[in-house]
């Protein structure tokens, strides 16, 4: 069954680095836009919407208030059967969780956190303008388990400004030492129109050298591994198990519904892209429309595109049978020639089920997928 | 005017150096002349392309005829205008030979350059009377008494003889005036004779198509004649000729001494020689040519190619649109195995390439790949003949060949004393031959070497000027091919030979300059997921190599559903980025690679 992905544009702050959609608003802003997620699920949420994962993301979730919550699950519970779902995950900023808004989420179904906690040293925190303090992630931890989320994941962030290795593995450990099953490790990306990319220009910070980047990518899969959780994904690690089934289903092309101001789905090679802009999210869905154009339907090229550039971030690869499903063809068929060159190279394998990225194609995987595109022919 | 006697005809230029006022002294002269209405004269009559404007330097002579009243006494002066820039050195000689005076103008502030140097030796050549002009007296900078020394160091010139004059005030102009109806003699000439007249230049123009500039030198040409042009054998029927004022003057005839343009129906520039002459039909087989007439050859190829591949035939009509106004370039199909398809274009030098690359993004919007310049060599072969190359890739193996010839340039160079070294340590590193010293004044030295080509194209200039703090100028003139032991340097990308970075080098240069492109590439050619090796080689023997380690970890971070759009624009810009590149040997090479042969020179380290 379709999982279901549920966006939350608000947040305390913005931080530094992010160029996701999101705003900081007040609570009235929230209450006419929970109003509007109504809307939108009365409108278009399929009859007998039974997903196997949810996922509430943002923006900051948790920057509603627990009444706000309670709302929100009410919304769920008219639209959507939760006995099928396994997995139900709400992205949690450290500093915003309290007790009621713990048991708020509980009561809405969610078993599964992921706590942007980023790191442990306040000075990098103040340097990406987070909004919370470093001392409140283990704290926001325990409100989670108390109110009985077991589940937990952590986000961390490397390669920031001046930060260095020893810094780096500091925070790995501190996180591991909470006793989470899940981490997820990003190198810092400088996205256009953010306020560290400003700064970055303007050249009051500098961006971590290449080398200690790639040392520190490499740092995360060994000191992650040594405490049993495995890289399975680009960025993520976790023990055997406590893989996030939702993210699975985005690297696997699965089906899956976006609900709410800047949402994406994809259903049957069918993406719709919700308009990010909250204002005309509301005036689309009181005016009774649906807030977005759909997109046209993939072509087996663009689908077979999509599956590779998703699924080889997965340590396990791209299931060949996935692909020819996808796309009618084998492929050895469609991407034979540089798939061949790649591994030769040592950046690519085929195992008897599926073609996956060695440890060192990983590390250069946006050029794998580049090499495997071209093949496919396909351009918009 | 025309019923004006000989006598009161007074045809001349206007030699300079770039900026030192030869176009603000023209204006004058021409809002003098009560023929002008001053509502109507733009800034600047002469030089009518904006581009030229810009460069500060005329690229197409033409002629102005300026009716002139001295003391109640009637003058016609023509003025006609000469490029200043040695790359049209030829053009500039043919308008010359027009003329029977030059005014030789110096910026006061400045003081001679080496372009005004060669100028006035092809004002001598052409046995001009030159009128020296110290131009910008009323400017504090100016210094006079040092301007005339100079002058009388490098030419023997009198100070006596150096009219001062403000071409932005007026000051001295009037002087000026008599000094021309004084010194320069009036044109010669034998209206009985059978017609001769001199094309001097020929300009498009959209309207009328092809405008000739000539220069009557006997008999008279007339609207209504049938004309035979001796160079290019064509015949045509004059449809009109005339004086050039402000816009083209009707007249019903040019006589001999007179300067004029003739109109007869040619469609391109590329029909007309250049000083070719032009007598009447009737006389064809008997008449003899005036001498000088040569076609132009290009000094300078380079391999100019569309970014765009689709481009190609936009390229071809582009060229075809160029070269009706300008005849000295050349084009020629070309084949790159790095570049693709494209075209050869050949031209008088490197200013004159600089200019159609201008032009080409101006007036064509086309975006190009030029390869880097390279000059024509000459091969003489075991029979004696001689086959011209245009591309080092097309030099064949030393086997075929029993010398190999380049073409050489007298070079001058005018700069402070202080810096007489650096000039000749730069110079003589280029394989220059030092031929001369002259002291113009007390601080100021004319240094000339004769030096390949060559070498003076590969960032000669730039070096020059680094060299002397901005101070030295410098001016060439082609004097011919000389034998020289010369070798194909030959470049390999990951084991593929590569033609367009091929280059003809000196063999004591060979391996340096094999080493510093090699160096060159390895910062052009991006990391790829694999090492690359970068080879030069002479014949079967490598001389130099290098490594582009493979690249380092290059993989997003973040990338979930909501991503999938953002992620595939983002691969969609790097598949049409990878299109653009040129793959040699597995290796996407980008297109500046194409012109890191010119940044390279002969010493360690570059």
């Amino acid at each position: 069954m379709a999982s279901l992905y549920i966006h939350v544009p608000f947040c305390v702050r913005k931080c530094g680095y992010c160029d996701f959609y999101s705003g900081v608003a007040g609570d009235a802003d929230i209450e006419r836009y929970i109003a509007a997620l109504d809307r939108e699920f009365a409108l278009r949420a399929p009859t007998g919407l039974a997903p196997e994962t949810i996922f509430i993301g943002g923006g900051t979730p948790t920057r509603l208030s627990a009444p706000q919550l309670g709302a929100l699950g009410a919304i769920l519970k008219r639209y959507v059967d939760l006995r099928a779902c396994t997995e139900f995950t709400c992205e949690i900023n450290p500093g915003t969780l309290t007790p009621q808004k713990a048991d708020a989420l509980v009561a809405m179904g969610v078993n599964r956190a992921s706590f942007g906690v980023q790191s442990f040293e306040p000075k990098y925190l103040q340097g990406l303008d987070r909004a919370h303090e470093a001392g409140v992630a283990p704290r926001a931890l325990e409100i989670a388990r108390a109110a009985g989320i077991s589940r937990l994941n952590m986000d961390l962030m490397f390669a920031m400004p001046g930060q260095t290795l020893a810094e780096f593995e500091s925070d790995i450990r501190q996180a591991l030492n909470l006793g989470t099953q899940h981490i997820s490790m990003y190198a810092l990306t400088f996205e256009d129109d953010t306020p560290l990319t400003r700064q970055l220009k303007q050249g009051t910070i500098a961006e971590a050298p290449p080398e200690l980047e790639e040392a520190m990518f490499q740092l995360a899969g060994r000191v992650a591994g040594e405490a049993g959780l495995a890289r399975y994904e680009v960025s993520n690690f976790a023990r055997p198990g406590a893989e996030c089934a939702h993210n699975l289903v985005y690297w696997t092309c699965g089906d899956w519904h976006g609900f709410g101001a800047g949402a994406h789905g994809m259903t049957g090679g069918v993406v719709t892209r919700n308009v990010a802009d909250f204002a005309a999210y509301e005036r689309c869905l009181s005016e009774g429309n649906v807030p977005h154009v759909p997109d046209a339907p993939m072509a087996p090229a663009e689908r077979a595109e999509t599956l590779l550039l998703m699924g080889l971030r997965l340590t396990r690869g791209v299931e060949l049978q996935r692909f020819r499903q996808f796309t009618g063809v084998d492929f050895h068929v469609a991407c034979g020639e540089p798939a061949g060159r790649l591994i030769e190279l040592g950046l690519l394998e085929l195992t008897p089920a599926h073609v996956r990225a060695t440890p060192r194609g990983m590390l250069v995987l946006d050029s794998v997928i580049l090499e495997l595109a071209m093949a496919l022919g396909y351009s918009v | 005017m025309s019923e004006l006697p000989l006598s009161k005809m007074r045809n001349f230029c206007i030699i300079a150096h770039i900026d030192h006022g030869k176009s603000t002294l023209a204006d004058r002269l021409l809002s003098m002349s009560y023929a002008v209405d001053k509502r109507k004269m733009v800034e600047q009559t002469m030089d009518s392309m904006d581009l030229e404007r810009e460069r500060g330097i005329t690229i197409k002579a033409k002629a102005i005829a300026l009716p002139m009243n001295l003391n109640g006494e009637e003058y016609l002066f023509n003025l006609i205008d000469t490029p200043g820039h040695v790359d049209f050195g030829y053009e500039v000689s043919r308008a010359m030979n027009a003329c029977e005076g030059a005014l030789l103008l110096v910026d006061a502030t400045q003081g001679i350059q080496a372009q005004t140097v060669a100028n006035m030796y092809l004002a001598i050549g052409a046995d001009l009377e030159v009128v020296p002009v110290a131009n910008k007296v009323d400017m504090v900078a100016a210094d006079f008494d040092r301007t005339c020394g100079e002058l009388e160091a490098a030419f023997g010139t009198k100070a006596a003889d150096v009219v001062q004059v403000s071409g932005k005030t007026g000051l001295g102009v009037d002087k000026l005036v008599e000094e021309i109806v004084k010194r320069i003699p009036p044109p010669e000439g034998d209206i009985t004779k059978p017609l001769r007249a001199l094309i001097f230049d020929a300009v498009y123009d959209d309207y009328r198509g092809v405008v000739v500039y000539v220069r009557v030198r006997d008999g008279a040409l007339r609207a209504g004649d049938r004309i035979f042009m001796i160079g290019t054998r064509s015949e045509y029927d004059v449809l009109e000729v005339g004086v050039v004022r402000m816009g083209l003057h009707k007249q019903p005839e040019l006589k001999c001494g007179e300067v004029g343009y003739v109109i007869c129906g040619i469609k391109t520039v590329q029909d007309v020689g250049v000083g070719d002459t032009i007598a009447l039909a009737k006389h064809k087989n008997e008449i003899m040519p005036l001498p000088g007439y040569k076609k132009p050859q290009p000094m300078v190829y380079a391999g100019v190619y569309p970014t765009n591949a689709a481009e190609f035939d936009q390229l071809r009509k582009g060229l075809q649109k160029i070269t009706l106004s300008d005849s000295s370039i050349t084009y020629t199909p070309e084949q790159s195995d790095a570049l693709g398809s494209g075209f050869r274009c050949g031209f008088l030098g490197l200013l004159h390439m600089e200019i159609f690359q201008e032009r080409v993004e101006r007036e064509l919007g086309l975006d190009l790949v030029q390869s880097a310049p390279n000059v024509t060599y000459e091969i003489k072969k075991h029979d004696g003949s001689i086959e011209r190359i245009e591309k080092a890739g097309d030099l064949p193996d030393p086997t075929v060949y029993d010398e190999i010839l380049e073409p050489m340039v007298k070079l001058s160079v005018i700069t402070p004393t202080e810096y007489i070294g650096n000039v000749m340590a730069l110079s003589l590193e280029r394989r220059g031959l030092y031929l001369n010293q002259e002291h113009l004044g007390k601080d100021r030295v004319l240094l000339s070497f004769k030096m390949p080509l060559a070498e003076v194209i590969f960032d000669y200039f730039d070096k020059l000027k680094s060299g002397t703090r901005g101070y030295a100028t410098m001016d060439y003139e082609p004097v011919g091919f000389e034998a020289a032991d010369l070798v194909k340097v030959r470049i390999m990308i990951a084991g593929d030979e590569v033609d367009a970075l091929a280059m003809i080098v000196h063999r004591q240069f060979a391996e340096q300059r094999g080493r510093n492109l090699l160096k060159k590439l390895k910062e052009e050619i991006p990391k790829h997921l694999f090492v690359i090796n970068l080879q030069a080689a002479i014949g079967g023997k490598v001389i130099a190599s290098e490594k582009i380690g493979s690249m380092g970890k290059n993989v997003l971070a973040k990338c979930y559903g909501g991503d999938i759009t953002r992620k595939k624009k983002l691969l969609e810009k790097q598949k049409k980025g990878k299109k653009r590149m040129k793959m040699i040997g597995g290796v996407e090479v980008p297109q500046g690679a194409f012109l890191s042969i010119l940044k390279v020179g002969n010493e360690p380290g570059e």
